[in-house]
């Protein structure tokens, strides 16, 4: 058996059972139409996801694997690494859509090589001027966008 | 014919196309060669910046960056044994070894011949059946298609993976995440809550980005700490007296192999789903059992790199058939490439090349362009990406985390295109370390809209009646072969198994893809 498979199918399940019975139900905007429902195709997509993931939970359950595929695919310590990782990306996203892409960039950078143990300021301080640098005259001057 | 190839020809050969061509094929080789980069990363990093070009420069500038993703990814798999992209995995296998024998600069010369011989010969075969392809997809109707669209979903989900369950989720999540969007029929908004964002339907850079580019920094960041992201260059550290040049007899003697490689690579690529990594496999394989002296393989054999090199670059352009044909990505990078299309408002399949002959013909000539200008960046450039490639990660994956950020904004959802990639990013990570297939996540998105339209036109047409069936037999043989390669593929299960078994050896160069210092 594979708890990881087992769970993870069996939540996949009951995700998009939810999909068919609460959240397409709950969007409906109440229109009229003739033929097949705009939702059909949800539904039909859902309902496929639903028996698949069934059919991996029961897989999960019956077939014996090796020591290396029973193993969890993340680790504790890997899985505080991607939360903060991921806190740190969305500090600095949030930091570029409130204060610019001037502050936000550099900051952002900086952040995520201080994140991974770069400590020379030699590497640090063009690493984080540079990009967006770059960026900004591509982008403002070459494409003619805006940026936050 | 003629006067449509001429007029082609003058599109191609302007400053601006040729231009790109050479920044995407630059672009290209030096992702390629950086460990842990990739071609699908620098494609959908890079799509955002196509906006403002011409279609056939934008196509053009991307089809550079995947020519030259292939060709780049020898680079690091010969100098450092760490393979810039999984299908030079088979590359390090005699590249590495010669580099230890201080040969590098041949093997890498080697390497990139065979890469432009490949993509020269895959080429010119698309040139040849695309037209011919789309000519018989012109008379498919939406039952047939529904049918072949089916089977090449359940053909990528069975090959593409380890589990074939897996595989058909992840084309399912794809197929679904393209359903919020106004219902193509009705008009009304569909599953989306109220974001008119949504309404042309999830942007395709918050996905791309997201679950390509930024999950990957996430899973490499994940794996070290504090200085544990470098490699070693052997090619600045080597003590060994070097061996560079590659005489006419070395590289006619490697002739075989790479015409093998190209073969392999050209049928391979374009079949969806199976991609370059099994292309080089095969090559590899076949020249070894062909070879006089198969003793020599694993140990710094010529041959070795220029069948899986070779191979590997010819399934860049034979996976483009199915695209031009019917309009059918079969891996990432051509699912990226087929966005870029449909963002310049144009629908790769039969009715491109009925419609749009010229564009069609300019972009075949800019690719074989790509291939000359490739042989160019390779042969010029080698040294300088030899180099480039020991730069610190701590440098890299800050860069490329804010030009992820950068992408998603630009698409035009502004800030909630990036909210959307930091999700997708979350949802990458996690498929990626439970092993659910890309491919079919990312071509069920992208096919999400065709494969309802063709979905709901057949049940229209058949009333729902799959009796209908019986007065299509193109459907009929592709409904088998679905539920046939959903059988015995998925429950053979053998490719990944084979590949991961094939590339272990006995030696020291057997180091795990990126290891850490």
């Amino acid at each position: 058996m594979r708890a990881v498979d087992l769970v993870g199918g069996a939540l996949l399940c009951a995700l998009s059972l939810a999909l068919i019975f609460i959240i397409i139900p709950a969007d409906n905007p109440g229109g009229r139409w003739t033929g097949l429902s705009p939702y059909f195709y949800p539904i039909v997509i859902a309902s496929g996801i639903a028996f698949f993931s069934l059919a991996l939970s029961i897989q999960a359950m019956r077939h014996e694997y090796s020591s290396e595929e029973k193993g969890a695919p993340v680790t504790w310590r890997q899985l505080a690494m991607l939360l903060f990782a991921m806190a740190l990306i969305i500090a600095g996203v949030l930091v570029i859509s409130y204060l610019g892409v001037w502050i936000g960039g550099p900051l952002l950078i900086v952040a995520i090589m201080l994140f991974m143990g770069e400590r020379n300021p030699l590497f640090i301080l063009p690493t984080a001027i540079l990009p967006v640098l770059v960026v900004h005259v591509l982008v403002n001057q070459f494409l003619g966008s805006p940026l936050p | 014919m003629f006067e449509q190839i001429a007029s082609a020809t003058v599109d191609v050969l302007t400053l601006e196309v040729m231009g790109y061509i050479v920044l995407g094929v630059t672009i290209g080789y030096f992702v390629g060669a950086m460990p842990g980069l990739n071609r699908a990363t620098a494609l959908a990093l890079l799509l955002p910046f196509t906006f403002t070009m011409s279609p056939l420069a934008a196509i053009c500038f991307l089809i550079g960056i995947n020519k030259g993703g292939a060709a780049g990814s020898a680079v690091s798999a010969i100098l450092m044994n760490v393979p810039g992209e999984p299908s030079s995995v088979v590359t390090t296998l005699d590249g590495y070894p010669m580099t230890r024998q201080g040969k590098s600069k041949k093997a890498l010369k080697l390497a990139l011949y065979a890469s432009v011989i490949g993509d020269i010969l895959a080429t010119i075969v698309l040139i040849m059946l695309a037209a011919p392809l789309a000519r018989l997809a012109v008379g498919l109707g939406p039952i047939e298609l529904t049918a072949i669209l089916f089977f090449a979903m359940t053909f990528i989900a069975a090959v593409s993976g380890r589990s074939f369950l897996k595989g058909i989720i992840s084309g399912l999540i794809g197929l679904l995440l393209a359903a919020p969007r106004l219902d193509l029929e009705t008009g009304m908004p569909r599953l989306t809550f109220g974001f008119m964002e949504l309404y042309d339907g999830i942007p395709l850079l918050a996905v791309a980005i997201g679950t390509l580019a930024l999950s990957e920094i996430l899973v490499q960041i994940d794996r070290g700490w504090r200085g544990r992201y470098t490699h070693k260059n052997e090619f600045l550290h080597s003590a060994v007296t070097e061996d560079s040049r590659l005489s006419g007899r070395e590289f006619l003697a490697s002739m075989p192999a790479i015409l093998r490689g190209s073969i392999v690579g050209t049928v391979i690529g374009l079949l969806p789903g199976l991609g370059a990594s099994l292309a080089s496999f095969l090559a590899y394989t076949w020249v070894k059992r062909a070879s006089k002296t198969p003793e020599l393989f694993g140990k710094g054999a010529p041959d070795g790199v220029a069948a899986s090199e070779s191979a590997d670059n010819a399934s860049v352009p034979a996976s483009l058939i199915p695209v031009f044909a019917i309009g059918l990505p079969g891996s990432l990078a051509t699912a990226l490439l087929m966005g870029g299309f449909l963002m310049h408002g144009l629908t790769p399949g039969p009715f491109l090349l009925r419609d749009n002959i010229e564009l069609v013909y300019a972009i075949f000539l800019g690719m074989l362009a790509a291939s000359g200008i490739l042989l160019m960046v390779g042969y010029f450039g080698q040294g300088f990406f030899s180099r480039v490639i020991a730069v610190r990660d701590t440098i890299i994956i800050p860069v490329i985390v804010f030009l992820c950020v950068i992408g998603a904004y630009l698409e035009g959802g502004g800030m909630f295109g990036v909210y959307l990639m930091l999700v997708f990013a979350f949802v990458g990570y996690f498929l990626k370390k439970f092993d659910f297939s890309f491919v079919t996540f990312l071509v069920g998105y992208i096919l999400g809209p065709m494969v309802e339209l063709s979905m709901r036109q057949a049940i229209i047409i058949s009333d729902a009646n799959p009796m209908i069936l019986l007065q299509h037999p193109v459907a009929i043989v592709f409904l088998v072969l679905a539920v046939l390669s959903a059988w015995r593929l998925s429950a053979m299960n053998m490719i990944p198994r084979t590949q991961s078994r094939a590339m272990k050896r006995p030696d020291e160069t057997a180091q795990p893809p990126r290891k850490e210092a």
